[in-house]
This record gives C-alpha cells, sequence and structure tokens, in this order.
C-alpha cells in the first residue's frame, strides 16, 4: 500500500517532466527498441535513485542527470541505427508535420553522429538550460561550456549542411 | 550552411510535442519498477554473487577433500592451504561486492558517475577479476583430486611430467576463467575510460588522466600473461618431444 502511494507520487512529478525521459530515448536510442528500452532503464533508475533529490536542485535537472548517467553508462544490446519519429497521425495536419518529422529526422541524423558527451551537451543546449545548469550536470566549467558549444554547434551545422546537400 | 539553421531547427525541436506523450501509464510503471535494471552495477553484482556462490560450493567440495584424504599429511596440509585461499577470495569479492557505487550516484554530474565508476572497477573490481578467475583452476583442482579418490582410492606419487600436465591444466583453466572475465568488461570500461577523457580535455582540472593508470596496469598484465602462457605452451612442447 505504502509502495503504491510512494510510486504514485514519483510518477506525479515524472511525468511532470516526462519529455525529458522522452528526449534522451530520442537522441541516445539508436531505433525504437532501444529507445523504449533506455526510456524504461530511465523511469526505473529515477525510481532507484529517488533519494538522492534533496531538492537543491530543480526536479527537472535532478532527472536530467539520472537520465544522462544512465544513457552514457548503460551497456547497450548491439541494434541497427535507424532514424527515429513519430509517423504524423491526424490526417489534417500531415503535411506539416510531415515537415516536421523530416526536420526532426534531419536533426537527429546528425546528433546520432556525435558522441555521447556531446550529444549531452548539445541536448541540454537544445532545451534552453542555462550554461551554469549543463556545466553542473556535466561536471565542467561554466566557461568550457561555453568553448565546447560553440564547437559542437559548428560541427553540427556542418553535418547538417553536407546531410541537405545530399539527397 | 550557417548556424541559423540550427537555431531554426533548434525552434523547431522545442515546439514539437513528440516529446510531450508517452505510455507512462500506471500498470506499464508498476510492471517498469518491478523488472531487474540492465545498469553496469548490476552486472557486476551478478557477477561478483555468482563466483561467490561457486567458490562456496569449491570450499565445501574441499572440505570432503579433506575429509577423504585425512591419513594424508602432506595433502591434508596443501588441500588446507586451497581452502583457506578460497575462503579469503570468499571475503575479498564480497568486500568488492559491498563497495559497489549505489543507485543515489546516479543525481549526481556525468563526470562524477564515471569518475565513481572507473574508481569501484580499478581499485575493487579489477582485482576481484583476477579473484574470480582463480575459480577455473580451483574447480579443475578439486575435480581432480575427487576423481583420483574415487577412481584410485587416492594419490598415487606424481612425476614430472604429471606435474607438468596438472600445473598446465590449472594454468590453463586460469588464463581461461580470467580471460573471459577480463573481456566481458574490457570493452565497456574503454568506453567509460573514453567519455571521461573528453569531459577532461581541455575542461577539467589540467592534465587530469585517471584512465591512464588503468590503461598502462593493463598492458603490463597483458604483456605479464602472454609471457606465461608462452612459456607454458613451449614447456608442454618440450615434455612432449623430449
Amino acid at each position: 500500500m505504502r509502495v503504491n502511494q510512494d510510486i504514485s507520487g514519483f510518477m506525479d512529478r515524472v511525468r511532470e517532466h516526462r519529455n525529458i525521459i522522452h528526449k534522451i530515448g530520442w537522441a541516445y536510442g539508436n531505433n525504437a527498441a532501444d529507445r523504449e528500452d533506455l526510456e524504461q532503464e530511465v523511469l526505473l533508475q529515477l525510481w532507484k535513485a529517488r533519494a538522492s533529490f534533496n531538492g537543491k536542485s530543480a526536479f527537472s535537472t535532478w532527472m536530467y542527470r539520472v537520465a544522462l548517467n544512465t544513457a552514457i553508462t548503460l551497456r547497450r544490446r548491439q541494434r541497427p541505427t535507424e532514424v527515429l519519429s513519430r509517423e504524423p497521425e491526424t490526417p489534417a495536419l500531415q503535411a506539416d508535420q510531415a515537415q516536421l518529422a523530416d526536420e526532426l529526422r534531419l536533426l537527429h541524423g546528425a546528433i546520432a553522429k556525435l558522441s555521447a558527451i556531446e550529444k549531452a551537451l548539445i541536448l541540454l543546449w537544445l532545451d534552453e538550460r542555462s550554461y551554469e545548469e549543463i556545466a553542473d550536470t556535466i561536471g565542467i566549467s561554466t566557461k568550457n561550456v561555453g568553448v565546447r558549444l560553440v564547437r559542437i554547434r559548428t560541427k553540427l551545422a556542418r553535418m547538417i549542411g553536407n546531410m541537405e546537400k545530399t539527397p | 550552411m550557417n548556424e541559423s539553421r540550427l537555431d531554426k531547427l533548434r525552434d523547431t525541436w522545442r515546439s514539437t510535442n513528440e516529446f510531450s506523450t508517452g505510455p507512462f501509464d500506471e500498470a506499464a510503471v508498476k510492471q517498469i519498477l518491478a523488472r531487474q535494471s540492465r545498469d553496469v552495477n548490476r552486472q557486476f553484482r551478478v557477477a561478483l554473487l555468482m563466483d561467490i556462490t561457486l567458490k562456496i560450493v569449491v570450499a565445501v567440495a574441499l572440505a570432503v577433500v579433506l575429509w577423504l584424504h585425512r591419513g594424508h599429511a602432506g595433502l591434508t596440509a596443501l588441500n588446507m592451504s586451497v581452502l583457506v585461499g578460497t575462503l579469503l577470495c570468499i571475503g575479498l569479492e564480497r568486500s568488492a561486492l559491498n563497495a559497489i557505487p549505489g543507485p543515489a550516484l546516479g543525481g549526481s554530474s556525468v563526470r562524477s558517475g564515471l569518475e565513481a565508476m572507473l574508481t569501484f572497477y580499478r581499485r575493487r573490481f579489477s582485482r576481484a577479476l583476477y579473484l574470480i578467475g582463480l575459480s577455473g583452476p580451483l574447480v579443475f583442482y578439486t575435480g581432480v583430486v575427487h576423481y583420483l579418490w574415487y577412481r584410485y582410492g587416492g594419490l598415487r606419487p606424481f612425476d614430472g611430467a604429471d606435474l607438468a600436465v596438472f600445473g598446465a591444466g590449472l594454468g590453463l583453466a586460469y588464463l581461461l576463467s580470467a580471460g573471459a572475465q577480463q573481456a566481458q568488461f574490457r570493452q565497456y570500461i574503454n568506453g567509460v575510460e573514453n567519455c571521461l577523457k573528453e569531459i577532461e580535455e581541455n575542461g577539467g582540472e589540467p592534465n587530469a588522466d585517471p584512465a591512464a593508470d588503468l590503461r598502462a596496469r593493463r598492458l603490463r598484465h597483458s604483456i605479464f600473461w602472454s609471457l606465461v602462457m608462452l612459456a607454458g605452451v613451449l614447456l608442454l612442447g618440450w615434455l612432449t618431444t623430449r
């Protein structure tokens, strides 16, 4: 009974920021099955590490840390890579959503070529996290976050440019 | 291609509702939370627990050997030493088991998490792997002594060739057992080292490379065991052709 209450309370908080789990799955998963596996493992690790949340940082920051630690250190099953994007669900919005899906596919294709640490940095940048928060999450200095993000963004922009040129 | 395109993609990424939905209903969550994790700490734990169990079985078998050969003073002393060594290994592996980083570390920075994992591997688990490797020779030794008792009712005096074959068997059992365990984790630890190295490049404390020591030690061990194996093969070749 107590466990059920704990799970319910914990899940209410996680649900508020569930997009973090899906973003991690999107960035680190090689395909749909891998993505689902990773998201479930992140949820499990969040549950196991729940006692480490001490309220000093925002719950979403803590969630990002646990999720990134899980994504970077998990021993993965070897599966082929595929581009990830859900298919549009509403026919009336198909044209818009198809374009959106193409853009996300393009971005995912470029991010998939980055290293695990570069993915973490760019994911936090995409999510408009502050440099301080990124530094705190990764464990590097704020100055270094700026230097690295410039480098990774240039690399990512070049890769996207090449992908757009190649049909 | 300029970075404004990237900024546009970032806006698209932020505006999509792709990440706001997902199968996190209560029943599914309970099912996920009840399952076993696939994280590496659990794999460290399983490897140690399985080996401790195997060594306990070996210790019981050795106790039986001690009783069977109780009239043979030399063998009793040898078996007693092996049994004490086995119990010592069990104690050390149990201590490594207790040192596995807890799940609370998940809430620390990526760098702290990787450092804690690498420190545990370097200080405790890589040493424990050598002890885990001893299970092969221990099973071989205990099996041979049991076999000789049930086949011949005791041990006959060993000559040089017997000792060489017996020694080669023990050596090979160790190399295969330890080698398999090392190979299982090596690729993974290489990945952790690379991530940590990448974090520390231009960023952390200057010139800090906690992985360098592990790499150097690993190279020394590889060279040492390759030489031991080569010597064993040469010895075996000489004994069989003389």
